[in-house]
């Protein structure tokens, strides 16, 4: 775990982990995909930066979410399920204790032994807590949560109860779950004592002095096959299977969640699973040559909450938006509402009527003939591609897709671009068209919930004052919504000012300074250079990068800074990020002025080595592109 | 049922919280006007995130500290909006010694001007009501099968003798007059209620709780309470305020004594020995009066109390306090079995379900009066329980019993 892990996150109050089942499920919208693949009965790992979804999916999971969650689909998805979710939060605070003491501590080994034994003390009171609300399931309750249902009366409860605080070592008052309860956080109580009699050099520790309580040496797996054993026993249902949620791994200390990563290789207990949750960038990394480290499509299924394609990741935001123009009483359509983008697709010719966008004076039209006539170079690119604007309304959608490829670009140039480059003795420099904040090219329905890059914490961020204001006067201007993705650029970029980014000459830099050279190179290629179709809108860790910069990408990336790229279908991003490919994400867009898509990598360790100003640009395209 | 919101000596001023010697919690300055710095904010959200309906909104005195005046009156007026925003049917008030401006700051020849000039006309009754408790000091009104005896403890307050040799400063302590309870009982006459209650300021006894020297309870008060026991067949709740020391017990007497709310203070600043025991609180009672007499006991009830903390704001006062002066969230009061008793009742009931545990709701339901147990008295059952029974008590997170079992 490093430091920047303990960041907030964007929006952060609407997290996820301080809400009850019942409250997420009230307002879940299901990612159809992701939350199919997470009933699956098998492991799963799902990945995804801070605000993705990742705590919420992992929640509704749980019988009490499942019976208050409101769904057409409910009744399929349960049925889907065959197994009990327990769901086991990660808490920051059990790592940090560690994390202040060095390795070669002489009771570093205590204080592991006692984090680890925290770690498996909570996750018993989760399996309780299932196991609980596993009995409170009624009669009256939904026919499709009935197959979880465990039917216990005091005396069975009691059984239960005594059984396995034999095999978890815990004195109980009396045989009840409430007994269980208490006595684990006495144990809880103890362990603290532990490590607060060593932490304040009251008392020295040795291992042997650990033999003293017994407890210490259960681990996990052990405290979950005895519980899963006990369960199943008693509810003579031998082959019920349960699923251990484990929320958040990568807050982890590094040991713990190593241990818990390979926990998803597939274990001969059928009776088990595990789903993990974790940011794509971690320290913890399986060496090459483990063999015990799980793979992806072999021994877990990797659900990533990132969208490499921009039309899942808006067709998800659309429903979560409606959502909540629904619970805010706005019987309206988000296109009315913030009206339309000029990022938007294009739609296709209405009939007899309305003007086509590629009609002469239709929005489209008007943009590209706009650029034809003050960009030479791009009346170059129509010209040399025999493109004629005057009848591309007549075209078909297939033909017209080059063109539509374009728009965003053309867009840009239009906005940004530069209308002259003037020639001085020391080299040249760019005059850019338009210096507005925030463009109005960002504003309307689609660019939006393009902007929220499918992440629920941050639509909800975003949104929220635009739903206010749609309140008060029915109608959101432009104005408010560049202001309100003013401010939730100006919130992200002073959490990602607190990640520090190595660097040789200056000490350390904050993060934002490299997202800043980063955003200025894409927009310099786009804008300063002849017209490109394909300019460089993405960027490869490349193996020039050393383990203190990957540092500092890696917390940026966990907060969502940057977006995963898949090479292709199924391949995943977790643990080490090398070698991969990111984009940066559609929220930072605006400020950099930069299209709602991705294009042509360049290698990271090039960008972030030269200067972005169009007076030192002189390097090829091997300089930029990513080679090995 | 009816369902009482008690709060008391809120002691209002215009004082400035960030001062070290601000004798109230309850500032008046607009600054303080948050939902963590003014205790009155959060009360209508509280009462209804409980679920918890008010009949009655009554105050036992000492509004302002000091009987400040613009102090008075703001307080008077964040009661009757209190009223308003709880849906209450009335407010119902008393005097308090700081009510009354006996030292005549703030007018030379009339220490009740001011209390008498609130409006809506203190202490919150019908003119005629009113009218007649200023002329008699007390007045008696009903609602419904619940009867009411409103009393002015302080009436003689801002009255001394002339004489230095005789200066008797009356302002020290409360008062009922002979005449007063004469009058009281005329008053009563012979109507049958299901419950009195009795609401004044000063308490009837002594308080040595917090210091062997304390003067201020009310002079006469326990002839009266005899008086009131003796010509009436229901029983009586009393209702009181003043030291700011939370009590809730069972006044001397015989098996039909009154019960003893000692309210504490809502909002005036604890200092010394008190402040490490009290609390400031507010409290809400329900007495089911049309079932006393299948609970078996009368009069009995639920009292739920929050305490105030500055910058916070209200929180459960949960029953797992060491025990000190405060009454806990969910006590019950009224019915007198001895704790031995109830443990015998309850270990017999655990032994006859032949379970690994029981829950202690399902034990209230089989033993109802369980639930009007005093606190004192709830720590002696648990207490029996685990040295004569050998059964277990595990708590809520109220700190209230919620198991019993063996080991």
């Amino acid at each position: 775990m490093s430091a920047s892990d303990s960041t907030p996150a964007l929006f952060d109050t609407y997290n996820a982990r301080f809400l009850d089942p019942r409250t997420i499920a009230r307002s879940f919208i299901v990612p159809h995909a992701a939350f199919t693949l997470l009933c699956k009965n098998e492991n799963s790992l799902v990945i995804g930066p801070r605000g993705s979804g990742k705590t919420t999916l992992m929640k509704m999971l749980r019988p009490s979410a499942l019976r208050a969650w409101q769904h057409e689909s409910k009744a399929e998805y349960i049925k889907s399920l065959l197994f009990h979710a327990v769901y086991v939060a990660s808490d920051s605070g059990w790592s940090s204790r560690l994390a202040l003491v060095k390795p070669d501590h002489p009771e570093y080994k205590i204080f592991e032994i006692l984090q680890d034994a925290t770690f498996v003390t909570y996750s018993m009171m989760s399996m309780l807590e299932a196991v609980s609300e596993a009995s409170s399931i009624e009669d009256e309750d939904d026919e499709a949560l009935q197959k979880f249902r465990i039917r216990l009366n005091n005396n069975k409860e009691g059984e239960l109860s005594s059984e396995l605080a034999k095999r978890w070592q815990l004195d109980l008052e009396f045989s009840s779950f409430r007994a269980m309860q208490f006595a684990l956080d006495d144990r809880i109580g103890l362990i603290d004592h532990i490590y607060f009699q060593i932490a304040s050099l009251e008392k020295r520790v040795n291992l042997a002095e650990l033999e003293k309580f017994p407890f210490l040496s259960i681990g996990l797996v052990a405290a979950i096959k005895s519980f899963v054993t006990t369960v199943n026993e008693l509810c003579e249902d031998a082959d019920r299977i349960w699923a251990f949620c484990i929320d958040e791994v990568e807050i982890l200390h590094p040991t713990l969640e190593l241990s818990l990563l390979k926990s998803l290789r597939s274990t001969k207990d059928q009776r088990i699973r595990f789903k993990i949750s974790a940011s794509p960038f971690s320290r913890t990394q399986f060496t090459q040559a483990d063999s015990t480290a799980p793979m992806g499509g072999h021994d877990f299924t990797p659900i990533t909450l990132t969208y490499a394609r921009k039309h899942e990741s808006v067709r998800f935001s659309r429903q979560m938006l409606e959502a909540l123009l629904r619970e805010a009483g706005l019987l309206t359509s988000p296109h009315r509402l913030f009206g339309s983008s000029r990022f938007e697709p294009s739609r296709p010719q209405s009939r007899g009527g309305k003007k086509g966008p590629y009609a002469k004076g239709g929005q489209r039209y008007s943009a590209l003939k706009g650029l034809e006539k003050d960009d030479p170079t791009f009346a170059d690119y129509l010209r040399r591609r025999k493109i004629d604007l005057e009848n591309v309304d007549s075209k078909t959608e297939d033909a017209r897709a080059e063109i539509r490829k374009l728009i965003q670009i053309a867009e840009i140039r239009r906005e940004f671009g530069v209308t002259n480059i003037l020639q001085t003795p020391g080299g040249s420099i760019a005059r850019y068209r338009s210096r507005k904040r925030i463009g109005d090219l960002y504003t309307g329905a689609e660019s939006l919930l393009t902007i929220c890059d499918g992440n629920p914490r941050w639509l909800i961020g975003l949104m929220r004052p635009l739903i206010d204001e749609a309140k008060r006067r029915h109608r959101v201007s432009r104005s408010a919504q560049a202001r309100s993705i003013s401010t939730a650029i100006a919130r992200f970029l002073s959490l990602l000012t607190t990640i520090p980014f190595p660097h040789t000459s200056q000490g350390e830099l904050p993060i934002t300074k490299i997202i800043d050279q980063i955003g200025e190179f894409f927009f310099a290629d786009i804008t300063n250079r002849d017209f490109k179709t394909e300019p460089f809108l993405s960027f490869v860790i490349d193996k020039h990068l050393n383990e203190r910069e990957l540092d500092a990408i890696g917390a940026a990336l966990n907060q969502g800074a940057f977006v995963f790229i898949p090479s292709q279908e199924n391949e995943h991003c977790t643990g080490d990020i090398r070698d991969k490919r990111f984009r940066v994400s559609y929220l930072l867009c605006p400020r950099y002025k930069l299209p709602l898509m991705y294009g042509q990598p360049a290698a990271l360790s090039r960008i972030l080595h030269r200067r972005t100003s169009v007076s030192s640009i002189q390097y090829t395209l091997n300089d930029l592109l990513y080679t090995e | 049922m009816i369902s009482l919101l008690v709060i008391s000596d809120i002691h209002a001023s215009d004082n400035d919280l960030a001062d070290d010697n601000a004798v109230s919690w309850y500032s008046t300055l607009a600054a303080y006007d948050l939902p963590t710095r003014n205790p009155f904010h959060g009360i209508p959200k509280l009462l209804k995130d409980e679920k918890l309906p008010v009949d009655l909104l009554i105050c036992p005195g000492d509004l302002a500290d000091c009987a400040v005046p613009t102090s008075q009156e703001r307080a008077w007026k964040s009661l009757e909006r209190l009223r308003d925003e709880i849906g209450a049917k009335r407010l119902v008030a008393t005097v308090g010694n700081h009510d009354v401006d006996s030292r005549t700051k703030f007018s030379p020849f009339d220490p009740k001007t001011n209390l008498q000039s609130l409006s809506p006309i203190f202490p919150g009754l019908s003119e005629e009501q009113c009218d007649f408790f200023w002329s008699r000091n007390f007045v008696v009104f009903d609602e419904g099968a619940v009867r009411f005896v409103v009393l002015n403890s302080a009436a003689f307050h801002g009255i001394h003798s002339g004489d230095p040799a005789n200066a008797h400063k009356e302002y020290l302590h409360g008062r009922v007059s002979d005449k007063t309870i004469e009058a009281i009982v005329s008053k009563l006459g012979g109507k049958k209620y299901k419950l009195n209650i009795l609401l004044m300021h000063h308490h009837i006894y002594k308080n040595d709780h917090i210091t062997s020297t304390d003067y201020s309870e009310m002079t006469n008060g326990e002839a009266l309470i005899r008086k009131l026991i003796e010509i009436s067949d229901a029983r009586w709740l009393v209702i009181h305020g003043h030291q700011h020391y939370p009590d809730l017990f069972y006044a001397r007497g015989a098996a039909r004594s009154p019960v003893v709310l000692s309210a504490g203070s809502m909002s005036r600043r604890l200092t010394g020995a008190l402040s490490t025991r009290a609390l400031n609180q507010i409290y809400h009672m329900e007495l089911p009066f049309s079932d006393f007499d299948a609970i078996g006991w009368n009069p009995c009830g639920v009292i739920r109390s929050w305490h105030w903390t500055d910058k916070i704001g209200w929180s459960r006062t949960s029953f797992a306090r060491p025990e000190s002066a405060s009454i806990p969230f969910g006590s019950g009061f009224g019915c007198r079995k001895d704790p031995d008793v109830w443990a015998n009742e309850i270990s017999l009931e655990f032994k006859s379900r032949k379970v690994a545990y029981l829950n202690w709701a399902t034990l209230m339901e089989h033993l109802p009066a369980l639930r009007y147990v005093l606190p004192a008295d709830l720590r002696g059952i648990i207490g029996a329980l685990r040295d004569k029974h050998n059964i277990r008590t595990l708590k809520d997170d109220d700190g209230f019993p919620a198991q019993i079992g063996k080991p």
